[in-house]
């Protein structure tokens, strides 16, 4: 009884300090971008309550904050829908159909996501020059995609694997060629799948930020993430409450999509279509 | 519509080499009959079902729908499913799971592009027939395995297709459920006069409900008959014990001839075989057979008999009705049904064999 009780102390104990440790950032985030004080480390007794940095992240067109988060939503939103696309056309092909060599294919695209980041942006660099792509939304989009392809991919093959057989099977004789089953049978089934590669699409290349300080120059495709690292003031000093406004405003959208979503993610759709 | 398999083989190809699933069958099935493929798992069963409905393309052979040729290796034809008009419910029903039951069952007929108010009469039809009607609205998730069987059979017959082919339908449901639902089918299917092809391994299903039966072993078909020729007239070993239950005693034995008469020895005693088995045994190769006899033609402590034999009893197995005996006779062992109660274990009892009932095979040297 007594060992029973321990266990269950401990584990409230290991739960309260993972908790604490992972959030005590967010939180000092939030109370430095709603206090006045110019400085970042305060002490905590001195801290006064205001919107000052929210209303100037939002306001001061000098930031660009705005600019940033509508790049940002843009870029990450359609990295994310071709993502989709490409990562669900491909699953279904080495899920259902006959391909000589189809793991090979999967391992040479992990293999590939395994390079590292840095490893490519010189190249990448110098690619979207000679293009005349650097600092516009396209820059961002085409490596977005290559570089979230692999694990959207990975997750949705698996998920499609999980699909029975006999369902294809059954639209095929119910007539259906097969951009019918893919459309109508497999995508719809495998929604649940389908949102959350999405979500995670989006968040990554949303949070991403070596690439598009590398490929963007100002406001007009710069990303959150590198647009808040660089906020500065007008004399060259960090302005940390703008900067923690700005940290809390964009955690925002993820956050929804994160609860908007999640019931589709749980949702367990495929009961009920096999036995059992 | 008329059904024929000319030559019809399939070949798969992997790393680990070949399998032949499917060696060269020719079956010719009525128009409107209920026509049942039985045999073990592994049979080709479900590969010949598959190359019928056009999933699977042949390695050689024909297939013809009356004078249509649906595919053919040789002539490199090959009719998507699509084309060929077939119906097929899976073991595990397959139904779409993000469907209600009445986007299932119209799903075929929205594909083909029929006409709403068509769609929703044709609907309603099949459900009313299937007693489904009710269940309309929901989604499969929301039935028992029962009513997604209903859903699977009203799916696959509301577009009135050619040929009718159910793969192993009954398996999943429980034995109860499983008997009521056999009866259902093959009233349904005398209903409709749809030309119907059943997969199977449990050869119960396969007797109650075929017209005729082809048994299937290793890709090949060892014998086509009624439920009736099979149980009367098994080919080969192999038949005998699949078919029947509980399965036909076999035993090897080597036959004596003796003044004019064939005798069989079971055990210390030699059983003489009656003229028109004998005749048969005339072109006889070899004189080592196996001697088949089905359990309920073993008789127990007969009142009279003019073989005496004796058997101990091993094991009793209470089926209800009846009681499953296990008797052993020298050294072989028999199983036996009888309707006579009060039986001991390692009791010994009088034994006879109905001769007229037994089954010779020829054991091949």
């Amino acid at each position: 009884m007594i060992e029973e009780r321990f266990k269950s102390v401990l584990i409230w104990i290991g739960c309260v300090f993972i908790a604490v440790f992972c959030l005590t950032p967010f939180l000092y985030m939030i109370v430095i971008s709603l206090s006045s004080s110019p400085d970042f480390l305060t002490k905590l007794g001195e801290i006064e309550f205001s919107f000052k940095n929210y209303y100037s992240v939002l306001t001061s067109k000098s930031l660009h904050f705005v600019d940033y988060l509508r790049n940002s939503i843009i870029i990450s939103g359609v990295s994310a829908f071709f993502c989709i696309i490409i990562a669900g056309l491909a699953a279904y092909s080495i899920t259902r159909l006959d391909l000589p060599g189809k793991m090979l294919i999967l391992f040479f695209v992990l293999a590939v996501s395994m390079f590292p980041q840095i490893s490519l942006v010189g190249y990448l660099f110098k690619f979207m020059s000679s293009l005349g792509w650097i600092n516009t939304y396209f820059a961002l989009i085409f490596p977005y995609i290559a570089w979230i392809l692999p694990l959207s991919l990975w997750i949705l093959v698996s998920y499609f694997a999980q699909i029975p057989k006999d369902l294809d099977k059954a639209a095929l004789i119910d007539g259906c060629t097969r951009w019918q089953i893919l459309l109508k049978v497999i995508f719809p089934v495998a929604a649940p799948g389908i949102f959350s590669v999405s979500l995670l699409s989006f968040i990554f290349a949303f949070n991403e930020f070596m690439f598009a300080l590398m490929l963007t120059i100002d406001y007009r495709s710069r990303t959150i993430p590198v647009g808040i690292a660089l906020f500065q003031g007008l004399h060259g000093e960090i302005p940390w409450g703008n900067i923690m406004a700005g940290s809390t405003i964009v955690v925002i959208p993820v956050v929804l999509l994160t609860i908007i979503f999640q019931r589709y993610i749980i949702q367990g759709l495929t009961r009920g279509s096999i036995k059992g | 519509m008329k059904l024929r398999l000319v030559e019809l083989t399939k070949r798969f190809f992997s790393r680990h080499g070949s399998l032949l699933a499917v060696n060269n069958v020719n079956l010719e099935i009525n128009s409107g009959e209920f026509f049942v493929l039985l045999g073990p798992s592994g049979c080709g069963k479900s590969t010949m079902l598959n190359l019928i409905a056009g999933l699977e393309k042949p390695t050689k052979g024909e297939i013809w729908f009356d004078e249509t040729l649906v595919a053919s290796a040789s002539k490199k034809v090959f009719l998507p499913p699509k084309a060929r008009n077939v119906a097929m419910v899976f073991q595990s029903y397959a139904l779409y799971p993000h469907l209600t039951v009445f986007e299932n069952i119209a799903f075929p007929l929205r594909i083909s592009r029929t006409k709403e108010h068509l769609i929703k009469e044709s609907v309603q039809k099949v459900a009313s027939m299937l007693a489904i009607s009710e269940l309309l609205h929901r989604k499969p998730g929301e039935l028992s395995g029962g009513q997604r069987q209903r859903v699977a059979i009203a799916r696959a017959i509301v577009r009135k297709p050619n040929i009718f082919l159910l793969d192993e339908p009954l398996s999943n449901l429980d034995a109860q459920l499983r008997t009521s639902t056999r009866g259902e089918l093959k009233n349904l299917q005398r209903n409709l006069g749809i030309t119907t092809l059943y997969v199977t391994h449990d050869q119960i299903e396969a007797m109650s409900l075929g017209d005729r039966i082809a048994v299937l072993k290793d890709g090949k078909i060892v014998q086509i008959g009624t439920p009736d020729d099979l149980y009367e007239c098994p080919v080969n070993p192999f038949v005998a014990t699949f078919v029947g239950s509980p399965p036909m005693n076999l035993f090897k034995s080597s036959i004596s001839y003796d003044k004019g008469s064939f005798f069989i020895p079971v055990g210390n005693t030699k059983i003489k075989l009656p003229e028109n088995k004998a005749k048969k045994l005339k072109g006889l190769k070899s004189k080592h057979c196996l001697i088949g006899i089905r359990p309920e033609h073993i008789y127990i402590n007969p009142t009279s008999t003019k073989q005496p034999l004796k058997g101990k009893i091993t094991s009793i197995e209470p089926m209800g009705k009846d009681l499953l005996l296990h008797i052993s006779i020298g050294e072989n062992e028999f199983t036996a049904v009888t309707s006579k109660k009060r039986f001991k274990e390692f009791e010994i009892v009088d034994v006879e064999f109905d001769m007229e009932k037994i089954h010779i095979f020829e054991i091949q040297d």
